[in-house]
This record gives C-alpha cells, structure tokens and sequence, in this order.
C-alpha cells in the first residue's frame, strides 16, 4: 500500500504536486527573491521595497524570508527609514537567532546613532555565535569606546585588527584614537608604526605618533614627527600643534616665530593668538602677552576663549598664580 | 525600544564619535596643554583633590569614575571620602590599583560584606535595646587596613564621621585608618557607634555628604567631587530601607551646598540602585565609568583654565 502511494505520488504531474506541496509558490517565491536581489544590488531599493509585499504573498519559506529582510533592512537604513529598518531586525533576530547578520545591523545603527548600550548586547550575542567575526569585534569595540569603557574597547579593537592583518585604515585610525585617549603609550606606538606602514602616505599617522611622544612627554620628538606629517600636506593645525611643542617643550622663540607666521596669515587666528601670548607669558613678558590673550578670548572656541580669560584675569591681579584678589 | 524616527536621523548625521573628525582648535590646544598637565608635579600645577560622597552601594560609583580619571592621566594629590567613598578612598590612597578596586566591588556579595545588611533582623532591632555589630564589614575593613595608618598611605588622605553625642563632624587625617574608615561608614541607628577616642561615632554622610571641605585642608587647590546621584528613586520595602533611604536623602540634601565648593563634579547617574544593593556594585562602578567618561574633557578643560597661568609660568 505504501508503495503504490509513492508511485502515485512520482507518476503525479508536477503542478499536482505543486497543489500538494507548494513547491510552485516556492519557485515563485524563489523567483521573487531573485528579483528583490537584483534590485537590492542594482541600488534600485524603491523596487525591493515595492516587490517585497508581492514577495510574501507567495508564502515564501523561512528560509527566503530570511534572505529577504536582510535586503529590506538595509534598504531602509540607506533611505533613512532608520525606525523601520530597527523594527524589521528586532523581528528577524527574534526569528532567526542564529542569523548574526541581523544582530549585527542593528548594533550599527544603535553604535551609529550613539545608543551604544543598546548596541553592545547585540555585538555580545553576535560573538557568542562567532567569536572571530571581525564587523562584531569593531562594533563591540565601538560601543563600549562610546561608553567610556577603553580598555574592553581595546580588547575588541585588537582582536579586529588583527583579524584585518591590520589592513583597515578606518579601524587602525579608531583603534589608535582609542590608545591615545587611554594613554597606553605601548601599544599605541606600535599600531602607530602599522598604521604607517600600510598608509604612508597620510598625516593621521605622524600626527597620531606626535601625540603619543608629547603624552610621554617627549616634546622635541613630537616636533620632529609633525615636520614629517607637514612634508606629507601642510595643513594650518598640523603647524599650530607643533608650535605648542615647541612651546611646551621650552623653546619659547621658536613657537612665537611660528604663531606669528600663522597670524599674518589671519590676526585674528585664535589659537595662534594663545600660543604667541603663552611663549610671552612664560617668558616673563606678560604685559606683552596681554593684547594676543585679549584676541583669543574674543575669537576663540569655548576652550581657548576662557583659558585666555582666565589669563587676563590673573594679568589684572597682579599676574601671579593663583591669580585671586 | 521605539525611537522617534527624526531624532535617529539627527543623531545618525551628528554622532559618529568614533569616525575620524578633523580637531578643532579647541581640542588641539587642550589636548597638547593636557599633556604637560599630567606629567607635571606640584608646584609646577596647582595641587588636585578628590572628595568622594557617600551612597552606600551606590558609592561604588567612584570606582568607575577613579577609572575614567586614571585613564585621562588626571592628577589626583589628596583624596578625601566619606562611607562608601571613604572606604574607596582608602583602598585607592593605599596604593590599590582600580583593577583590585574593581574586584573588590565585583566580588562584595562574595566578601559577606552585604550580609551585615542582609542579617538585619528588624524585629530584633526594634524590641532590643542593643544595637547591631557588623561583624563581617570590621572583619573587611580590619584585614584591609589593619596595618596601615594615615601616614603610611601613599595619597594623602581624610575620611569624615559624626558623632552621635554631639553631632560634630569628625575628620580623620591621622593615626589609625581602620577604625577610621569603620566609623565613616558606620550606619547610624542599626549599627552600634565605633567608640574611638572618647567619641561615639557614625557615619559621616549625616553631616558631610561631600567633603569637599577637607580634600581643601589636606592642601588641594582644585577639588573634583564626585557625587552619587540622588536617593534612588523607589518605594523602601521595609522599615530598614526606609531609614537608609532618609539618610541617603538628607546626604543628598546636604550634597546641594557641598557640591557648589567643588571646582568640578561628576555625578553617575546611579538612581535605580539603593544603598544597600550590594550585589550591585558592578553596575554603579559602570555607571561611574560613562559619566566620568562623558565629562573628562570638560573636567581636563576646567582644570587647565585654572592652572594655566601656573602651568605657564614653569614652562
């Protein structure tokens, strides 16, 4: 009996056994899917948003459903439907949990949009399932960089870099702004000579390594690493930083020498206007200084306008430290 | 989680913090100040303070926010606590790194400290005329700092207590640190008074939440406070939760006044955890390190405008 049921079922014609099975709708699925990826890698995400209802109307399988919220949710993301894109993900990773792909997406746009602790938990369970997933690893990095946890974020950032063969530039720059901010002098060196190697030919690089030696302390190799950073693309806040080496470091005249070049370029150049007046100051020359401190209270940022304030202050007390009456 | 789509689109054109922006001069010229800054020993910058409040559990805070001070490379010269952030103070001005800190705080169910807590039998307390020893905070306090005086430390160092007979306010800067620090977090009215010196002490958050007043005495020109966030704001289950959580108010109440002295304060926002939700630890300490983490450039910027001329003048 069981055997003449199965003959049937092989001598059955196929839209029969489409009737029976639903592989007809599949193939129509299948088909709509095909076409939901050609418009998604066509850039065309006003047709993949069109089609996707028609899509479902076949009854598709999980499995192509699968496929589909992923091109549906990144179609959102690109057209700004950001809440959109949100819900889609929170439904696909409630039903695909093994599926990182969707855990992923939505870590990116928490990360992206700075709800970092709604983001870290995504990355988390994304490398529960995949420990050396690299796109978790940067974002988990990046979300508990955005929380303030650096060393955990290192950790992550490492781990990726290394998984990169240290050959994202974008990744390398975050993990070595990251090192910086946590002052780990080491490790920052040696991402800062990798860094190098890969894009010798950028600024960040022997700007970033600047900033290491001046956090050592080390105020002339600062200097000598942004001479190199100035051969790569003179830029005006590449010369005003090495001017503050050069003044931090003791060289007094030489940073004046350099505000003043900044500031017959612009009088009314702010932060060149605090160099000039801090290598006057520490000089003894604090009268002198007075008139540069006064154009950088009136044209600085918040920073550099009340740390000239807070000299002009102290000037009309007498100009000794702690500058109260 | 619904997110208003408009405020999503703002904060995704605004807030990619980890993408390489150009710096402005501003952070250009801090960030190079900053430098010298925390390389600098007194009297080349002026000296630094730390005034840690109380807020039982909730004062684990201040270890996250220790994190987030050591991280930037921020000088800290003395340091002063009150409860929990005496007892903070102390491990760190002994010479704890924050990494053992951070054990500490992670492993305090484990210490037995909570169970002092735990054990309060409310019946007992209310029909007995005796109050409670804490028998597995002394032992804690007694095994860490047994052997260490005041002057043994290697940060200066005050702790603040009241006491009972009189309501003064009683700060420690020398001589014995464990009875010191036990008296400073020595809750009153469940705990029984650490007698030391002809005075019945309790803890000091009654009369001085923040004391920031005695990181000044100690010699800090500039004092950073960090505060916890007000009383948590929930319903206390019981009668003891309810007199912990009117202490923990009228600290914060105080901490109004005290916090106007500081030259700067972080507050974690910590107001969902109560004094004695030891098993919490970890998470105040979290909630210390994003504070901290969000207000350390305006905690550098505050501290360089007011050094300036003196960093100037020994460049």
């Amino acid at each position: 009996m069981r055997l003449a049921a199965l003959v049937l079922l092989l001598l059955l014609p196929s839209q029969c056994f489409a009737f029976f099975f639903g592989g007809d709708s599949d193939n129509r699925a299948l088909a709509g899917l095909e076409s939901l990826r050609a418009s998604f890698n066509a850039g065309d995400c006003a047709a993949v948003q069109r089609d996707y209802d028609g899509f479902l109307m076949e009854n598709p399988s999980r499995r192509l459903r699968e496929a589909a919220y992923g091109y549906l949710g990144r179609c959102y993301e690109s057209g700004g439907l950001t809440d959109k894109a949100i819900s889609l993900y929170k439904v696909a990773i409630g039903l695909y949990p093994d599926n990182i792909f969707f855990a992923l997406r939505l870590g990116q746009i928490y990360n992206r949009a700075g709800f970092y602790d709604s983001a870290a938990p995504l990355f988390l369970k994304a490398l529960d399932l995949k420990k050396d997933e690299i796109d978790a690893n940067v974002g988990l990095a990046r979300a508990y960089s955005g929380m303030g946890f650096l060393g955990r974020a290192r950790d992550f950032y490492s781990l990726a870099v290394v998984l990169q063969d240290f050959n994202d530039p974008a990744v390398m720059r975050e993990y070595a702004r990251c090192l910086l901010k946590k002052r780990e002098w080491g490790e920052a060196s040696f991402i800062a000579s990798q860094g190098r190697l890969r894009e010798p030919l950028s600024v960040f690089w022997p700007v970033n390594q600047a900033r290491i030696l001046a956090g050592r302390g080390d105020y002339s190799g600062a200097v000598l690493s942004l001479d190199e950073a100035l051969k790569l693309g003179p830029a005006r806040g590449v010369r005003l930083e090495r001017a503050l080496y050069l003044l931090l470091g003791g060289r007094q005249g030489q940073a004046a020498e350099a505000a003043d070049a900044a500031l017959s370029e612009d009088k009314a150049d702010a932060l060149a206007a605090t160099i000039k007046a801090l290598a006057l100051y520490s000089r003894g020359e604090k009268e002198k200084a007075q008139p540069f401190f006064a154009i950088a209270e009136a044209n600085g940022g918040q920073f550099t306008a009340k740390l000239a304030g807070s000299f002009l202050e102290c000037l009309k007390n007498g100009g000794v430290w702690p500058c109260k009456k | 989680m619904k997110f208003p789509r408009n405020l999503l689109l703002v904060l995704l054109l605004l807030s990619p913090a980890f993408c390489a922006a150009q710096d402005s001069d501003d952070e250009i010229l801090r960030d190079a100040l900053w430098t010298r800054l925390a390389l600098a020993k007194p009297p080349a910058r002026p000296t630094v303070g730390l005034a840690l409040s109380g807020g039982g559990a909730r004062g684990f805070a201040h270890t996250g926010v220790l994190e987030s001070l050591e991280y930037a490379g921020f000088p800290v010269d003395y340091v002063a606590g009150t409860s929990m952030g005496a007892l903070i103070g102390a491990l760190y001005s002994s010479g704890l790194s924050v990494e053992e800190i951070w054990k500490f705080g992670l492993e305090a169910s484990d210490l037995k400290v909570s169970r002092d807590f735990r054990s309060i039998g409310l019946v007992r307390l209310l029909i007995s005329d005796k109050l409670l020893t804490p028998a597995h905070i002394n032992k804690f306090i007694q095994d860490r700092f047994g052997a260490l005086t005041f002057e043994k430390l290697e940060k200066p160092f005050a702790c603040s207590a009241m006491d009972i007979r009189t309501g003064e306010k009683i700060v420690f800067t020398e001589g014995e640190l464990a009875p010191a620090v036990r008296a400073s977090v020595n809750l009153p009215g469940i705990f029984a008074p650490v007698e030391y010196r002809q005075r019945y002490l309790v803890d000091g958050g009654v009369v001085d939440f923040i004391p920031v007043d005695s990181a000044r005495d100690l010699g800090a020109d500039w004092v950073l406070a960090s505060v916890t966030d007000r009383a948590a704001e929930r319903m206390p289950e019981n009668v003891l939760m309810s007199l912990l959580q009117v202490i923990d108010i009228r600290g914060s109440l105080l901490a109004r006044s005290a916090e106007k002295k500081a030259d700067f304060v972080i507050k974690p926002v910590v107001t969902d955890i109560s004094v004695a939700d030891f098993e919490r630890c970890g998470d105040a300490g979290e909630a210390g390190v994003m504070e901290a983490s969000r207000r350390i450039d305006a905690a550098k910027e505050a501290l360089l405008i007011f050094s300036g001329p003196r960093l100037a003048e020994k460049l």
